[in-house]
């Protein structure tokens, strides 16, 4: 029977949208033809009050009411079997069959749940009334929206306080960094991710299918991770079983359509053309010496002449329209008495966007989590989380190939018109044939088992006393091949060509010569293996207790540790025969070569917390930790204490309130002050030790003979990065719970960080300085959460938004003595420019010599400001842009709607403040022109432009040695970053294939921009040769059985 | 029966705890030697001095040389060509001498020195801490890479004092926290001494060409490097009488034994009898002459 329910099941998930239309409307019509049943009642509260504005809904269809101001209603039902759902925000929902009852009085009895809903902390839960961080959660239904085989790309605009930017869309690489709270230190900012419960794994090779929540701490509510804190921390939690639940099966698809959010467009070939004939001119280059007629112009415009005389778009020619993903989910969960598990087989396949590509990313994912009750006392569980990812990209990267798709002359062929493909501009870097398996591939495969053993022993005799512990045994292997070959590109012998009477139009194949190209004259493999084993043991008391019914303890000590060891191997053989086999044994034995790699690192933790609260009103949390680290030497430094405090009041619970402000529904005022560190830097600083040099030449022989050097200069105090991180806010609900309004304030000072002192050491000692811990960096800023959720009888919706906003100012850096104030850059932000302002653009030769200028400045040149004033342009006049790559703001607003079984998401995701430099320096002679710089550039018919005029490369004084602030753009945006519509498939439709719920929809993500500060590429893109972020379309399924 | 089994299980979680502790900590590096360990092996040793080689550069295998700073030739690549060639060199913008590419002649020559100096510092430390059977053998190699530092250092110290003039004399390796300022200037004077006793003493322990390995300093060497440094000092660049301080040339020179110290060092090489002027296959000298000058006047033979 099981075998037969399959058939239909699949064709309504692929084909049958037609038919479930079909089937609605009959639904529809059954409805207009049945006799209507009058039901009405009362609804009350558990204390007897009438609730109005309740909502009622006949399951299953679109007939529902709403109750009056008396808690009553009343509603025509179409059937006598049919079930009436109460519904409304604060009470649990209900579903009441009729029974072929007239008259129906509920009770609605109140949502405990939303009051108990416990979020996740390090190492442990809490209830979300109680937490006095600043925790924030996203859960299954906002991770899921989002087609993206990466689950940090499904973060941007849901985490307030979370930068999440996506600087590349390239398969297999187009993870988002993330930063919590904006970059506290000069070194390294990555948050600490932890994966139930272990800290350290990979985000980004879990499926969003798995996780049931993210959360990120981002004041001292982290600092029980101590050394690993500072930078915030994200815990993310993979879904699990429930006890005594049967099991439900699931499966979840979805395929999409990928296509650049944005490309820069660049020159054609006249406007190039052009450009280059006046860049020749202002340079003194006369008619005869041109690399373009005024007669090449035209013939370029005209466009009939493939042969000689091209128009390539070479984005065009070098992408396809559109490529596609897919993801396939099957899941089961269910528990029994003593026995609960989740279990989760997944793939993701993302395809790459070149017209021959050469690029794709493969992912296969394990999920499984089992609970055993042993006894009254025990639980044992297990955790897998395992992946299989394999990435193929071109030999040569996606940023070489976006750099000639910008570079590539318009004026010379992508692919000749008999099929083959045109001349590179240098080193063989065609880009349309090295983003293809022509010149050989990268096959790049990883494997990851991430495996935890745990137990929990309730301790005999001694109420809420427990014990706890995990080993985790993390694995991770990598096997790369660098394959490459040598491979033709076809050049047009012109001379020939047009000497034997040819026009350009005629077929010239018989002039084409097949020139070798590509980084490898022959044959030759690369193979890498890498692997790495981290195991973590942690074993924990904790102890809970509730005295008098009032005075609530929660409170644990633990003692953790890891040990990571990563090594590897590589090997190279050239001269390979045959390019047929692509492994080592058949490479040649001429110069062979292999090499290998160690690493390790292991550290050791104590800590513990106290919870405390009184009536849940008062609330208290103290948390202190101990870390150890082999980063840091034994007799300084190895060690660090990190405390975090943490206070709030539940003032709502106060009578107080609830008498006189008892609109404002709940109300928590909370404060925390947490010490903790960073460890993300280069371990053993403190040693003098003697590491690997290339070495040097000796004997007859050609080889090296190994060379040794110092490893820096010892430090021998060198140790962690320490934060001091505050925070204050309030967490608010208002009208029922419909309003919530939060706030958020932090202030960090981050001291101890690496820095090597500029105060120098003559030259002459051949010593350079260690670093030490003496760089300070403050960060502050707030974040604001503000929602509105209701429901009403057949429709709800909710509107969410946060806006966060962080800012950094570097305090101590050893900055050497500046010539002018406004270049010193202590207390501006890390990676503040210092650039010349551009002020306009020359008009004329009157124009440059009114104003000081570059020697050698010309009409159509930048005017850049003489800033103090002294009558020349120099170094003094350079001064501090405050903006840098880092938005300084982060906002999103998402919003749902749901009627009846359609429901509407959506995420408007934004940043502000920042901006990049936007500019590529092989432009004029050695590359193609951005449209951006054609368009209203000056030329002697435009003087009063407001860009300047074709340039050469780096050669004019603001390209390189006077750069301003043209060159870089403001990267600002708004965009609607995801969009989804679905349909859940009425329930009757479909018990008679044993499926629970169904539900189909169609998502964009980065569907368009709504405001781009630049013209020239997707702001968020990391830069501009940086593989594009991706537009996804797509259309998939969920059910459930 | 129950009660006894989470006995059990409780027991073995605290032994963990107790054994556990903090043993993962107490390791050391795996990708790197101790310094112990590199000032207890002659090999490392002589690993430690192939650096030193290394640094010597060339001026030959890299695509900046000193065309690019000349007027015969425009740098492409430019790395700061141009502000010499402009005449803008400052003390804070060196132009292309703060360049790698350059530093065959230039400050960075220092590191080398501070590589050397650690090296001549330590080494003696290495034969002590060899086993004493192999003792006799490391001190005999200890000896001639001894030979080969003082050459290395007498080699960097005469491409930068043909550059820059007098520079400071060291002899031991900086540490943190030295008085780094104390260190003065030499003066021409003192550094070409520095640098032909740097020759002797590398003379005396460097053994001939034939019984070096290729590529490495040799007696030969470090006597033809005293002679050329020496026939340079006696120069009239440096020892004409107009220096116009001690860091550039020789105050009140002494031209007669300067030329005959140039004289000595070049005889000295010559008496060797290992080493004669190259004839190229020609039949005689005059043929070599011209062959040479044909080298370099001829137009595109090269």
């Amino acid at each position: 029977m099981k075998k037969a329910l399959f058939h239909p099941l699949f064709r309504i998930i692929n084909f049958s949208f037609i038919g479930i239309l079909g089937q609605l409307l009959m639904v529809g019509i059954s409805f207009a033809n049945g006799e209507f049943i009058n039901v009405s009642g009362t609804v009350t509260s558990s204390n007897g009050e009438q609730i109005p504005g309740v909502s009622i809904l006949v399951k299953g269809t679109a007939i529902g009411t709403v109750t009056d101001l008396d808690g009553t209603y009343s509603l025509n039902v179409p059937n006598e079997g049919d079930i009436m759902v109460f519904s409304s925000i604060g009470y649990l929902t209900q579903e009441v069959p009729l029974n072929g009852r007239a008259v129906i009085d509920i009770i609605m009895e109140e949502d405990i749940q939303g009051l108990e809903e416990v979020v996740v902390v390090g190492y442990g839960t809490q209830k979300k009334v109680n937490v006095i961080g600043s925790v924030t959660t996203i859960g299954e239904e906002e991770l899921s929206a989002a087609p993206v085989s990466t689950i940090s790309n499904a973060l941007a605009g849901r985490l307030p306080g979370a930068i999440v930017q996506q600087t590349s869309g390239e398969p297999g690489n187009d993870q988002a960094a993330i930063l919590v709270r904006g970059s506290s230190t000069l070194g390294n900012n990555s948050p600490l991710i932890v994966i139930d419960g272990i800290p350290g794994r990979d985000l980004n090779s879990v499926p969003s299918n798995s996780i049931e929540s993210i959360t990120v701490l981002k004041d001292a509510s982290a600092a029980i991770y101590g050394s690993r804190a500072a930078n915030g921390v994200i815990l993310v939690t993979t879904k699990g079983g429930l006890k005594n639940t049967p099991a439900t099966f699931k499966y979840e698809f979805y395929e999409g359509f990928l296509s650049p959010t944005m490309v820069p467009e660049m020159a054609d070939a006249p406007t190039y053309a052009q450009m280059i004939r006046e860049m020749q001119s202002y340079r003194g280059v006369d008619e005869a010496n041109m690399s373009f007629s005024l007669e090449d112009i035209e013939k370029y415009k005209a466009g009939n002449l493939p042969w000689t005389h091209p128009n390539t778009d070479w984005f065009d020619a070098g992408l396809a329209d559109y490529s596609r993903n897919r993801s396939h989910n099957f899941s089961v969960s269910g528990g029994g008495e003593s026995i609960n598990y989740y279990g989760a087989l997944g793939t993701q396949y993302d395809g790459g966007i070149y017209s021959n590509s050469a690029s794709s990313f493969n992912r296969y994912n394990l999920t499984a989590n089992v609970d055993v009750k042993v006894n009254e006392f025990l639980d044992v569980g297990i955790n897998i989380i395992a992946s299989q990812e394999k990435r193929m990209f071109p030999t040569r990267g996606s940023g070489t190939v976006f750099a000639h798709l910008i570079r590539g002359y318009p004026t010379e062929t992508a692919t000749w018109p008999n099929g083959l493909p045109g001349p590179d501009v240098e080193r063989g870097d065609q880009p349309l044939v090295i983003s293809s398996f022509e010149p050989g591939y990268d096959d790049d495969r990883r494997y990851r088992s991430n495996n935890t053993l745990s137990a929990n022993l309730k301790i005999p005799g001694v109420e809420g006393l427990t014990l706890s512990s995990y080993y985790a045994y993390d694995i991770y292997f990598k096997q790369r091949k660098l394959f490459e070959r040598p491979f033709n590109l076809y050049h047009l012998d012109v001379g020939g060509y047009l000497a034997a009477g040819n026009t350009g139009s005629e077929d010239g194949s018989a002039f084409l010569t097949g020139i070798p190209s590509g980084q490898a004259p022959e044959p030759r493999l690369r193979d890498f293996f890498d692997n790495t084993i981290t195991n973590t043991f942690n074993l924990k008391l904790n102890y809970d207790k509730t005295l008098n019914g009032v005075h609530n303890i929660s409170t644990f000590i633990s003692y953790e540790n890891s040990e990571y060891t990563g090594q590897g191997i590589e090997a190279f053989r050239r001269y390979f025969v045959s390019d047929k086999l692509p492994y080592l044994f058949a490479g040649g034995n001429a110069e062979k070569d292999n090499g290998g790699w160690i690493d390790i690192d292991a550290r050791v933790n104590y800590f513990g917390r106290f919870s405390y609260n009184f009536k849940e009103t008062y609330l208290f949390q103290f948390s202190f930790r101990r870390d150890g680290s082999l980063r840091f030497s034994e007799e300084s430094g190895r060690w660090g204490n990190f405390p975090g405090v943490l206070a709030g009041w539940n003032a709502s619970n106060e009578d107080f309130w609830k008498d006189n402000i008892g609109f404002i529904d709940f109300f928590k005022v909370k404060a925390s002050w947490g010490k903790m560190g960073n460890d993300l830097v280069n371990p053993f600083q403190y040693l003098t030790s003697y590491e690997f040099d290339e070495g040097t030449v000796f004997g007859s022989g050609r080889n090296y003979n190994t060379g040794l050097n110092l490893t820096g200069t010892p430090n021998p105090f060198i140790t962690w990065e320490v934060a001091n991180v505050y925070n204050a806010g309030f967490e608010s609900n208002f009208l029922d719970g419909r309003l919530s309004l939060d706030t958020e304030f932090f202030y960090e000072r981050r001291n101890n960080i690496l820095v090597q002192r500029s105060a120098s050491v003559p030259n002459y000692t051949g010593i350079s300085l260690p670093d030490e811990n003496f760089g300070i960096v403050d960060n502050k800023g707030f974040e604001v959460i503000l929602g509105y959720n209701d429901q009403k009888p057949k429709f709800s919706y909710g509107i969410n938004g946060n806006l966060a906003f962080a800012r950094n100012s570097v305090i101590e850096f050893d900055e050497p003595e500046r010539n002018v104030p406004w270049q010193v850059q202590t207390g501006y932000p890390q990676g503040s420019a210092l650039l010349y302002r551009s002020i306009g653009i020359f008009r004329d030769e009157e124009h440059v010599n009114s104003l000081p200028h570059v020697p050698g400045a010309r009409p159509g040149d930048i005017i850049i400001e003489d800033y103090d004033g002294n009558g020349i342009i120099n170094n003094d006049d350079r001064t501090l842009f405050d903006r840098t790559t880092n938005p300084q703001i982060t906002y999103g607003l998402s919003f749902n709607f749901k009627y009846e079984n359609w429901e509407l998401r959506g995420l408007v995701q934004g940043a502000g403040r920042a901006m990049r430099l936007m500019y590529t320096s092989l432009q004029g002679s050695s590359g193609n022109y951005f449209q951006y710089d054609a368009e209203g550039r000056w030329t002697p018919d435009n003087i009063n432009a407001d860009k300047p005029r074709a340039f050469e490369r780096e050669e004019e004084y603001w390209r390189l040695n006077f750069r301003t602030d043209y060159s870089y753009h403001n990267t600002s945006y708004a965009r609607l970053k995801n969009l989804q519509l679905s349909y859940t498939i009425p329930t009757h439709l479909l018990e008679a294939i044993k499926v629970s719920t169904a539900r189909v929809f169609v998502t964009g993500q980065n569907l368009f921009l709504i405001h781009a500060g630049t013209d020239i590429m997707d702001p968020e893109l990391g830069n501009l040769n940086n593989y594009p972020i991706m537009r996804v379309l797509s259309f998939g399924t969920s059910v459930s059985f | 029966m129950k009660k006894y089994i989470n006995i059990n299980v409780l027991s073995v979680f605290l032994l963990l705890m107790t054994s556990c502790v903090e043993e993962v900590l107490e390791k050391a590096p795996l990708d790197r030697y101790a310094e112990e360990l590199v000032w207890s092996d002659i090999n490392l040793a002589n690993s430690y001095l192939n650096t030193a080689y290394r640094n010597m550069s060339s001026g030959f295998n890299s695509n900046l040389n000193l065309a690019g700073v000349s007027d015969h030739t425009f740098f492409i690549h430019i790395y700061g060509t141009d502000v010499y060639v402009q005449g803008n060199i400052t003390p804070s913008n060196m132009g292309p001498f703060n360049h790698t590419r350059f530093r065959f002649l230039n400050w960075q020559l220092f590191d080398n020195i501070q590589i050397i100096n650690t090296f001549l510092e330590n080494i003696d430390k290495v034969v002590e801490n060899t086993e004493e059977n192999e003792r006799e053998a490391a001190q005999i190699k200890a000896e001639i890479l001894k030979g080969e530092a003082f050459f290395l250092r007498a080699f960097a110290y005469a491409q930068m004092a043909r550059t820059f003039g007098g520079l400071p004399i060291l002899t031991e390796p900086f540490g943190i926290g030295d008085d780094y300022l104390g260190t003065a200037r030499g003066s021409f004077e003192e550094t070409i001494d520095f640098i032909v006793q740097d020759c002797d003493n590398a003379a005396s322990l460097l053994l001939p060409k034939e019984e070096m390995e290729m590529g490495r300093a040799t007696k030969g060497a470090a006597l033809a490097l005293k002679s050329r440094i020496l026939l340079f000092a006696a120069s009239d660049l440096t020892a004409d009488g107009t220096a116009e301080n001690k860091y550039v040339g020789y105050e009140n020179p002494d031209r007669t034994a300067l030329w005959l110290a140039a004289k000595n060092a070049a005889k000295a090489v010559i008496d060797m009898n290992a080493y004669s002027l190259a004839d190229f296959g020609a039949p005689d000298k005059e043929a070599v002459a011209n062959n040479y000058y044909d080298f370099f006047q001829t137009n595109g033979s090269f």
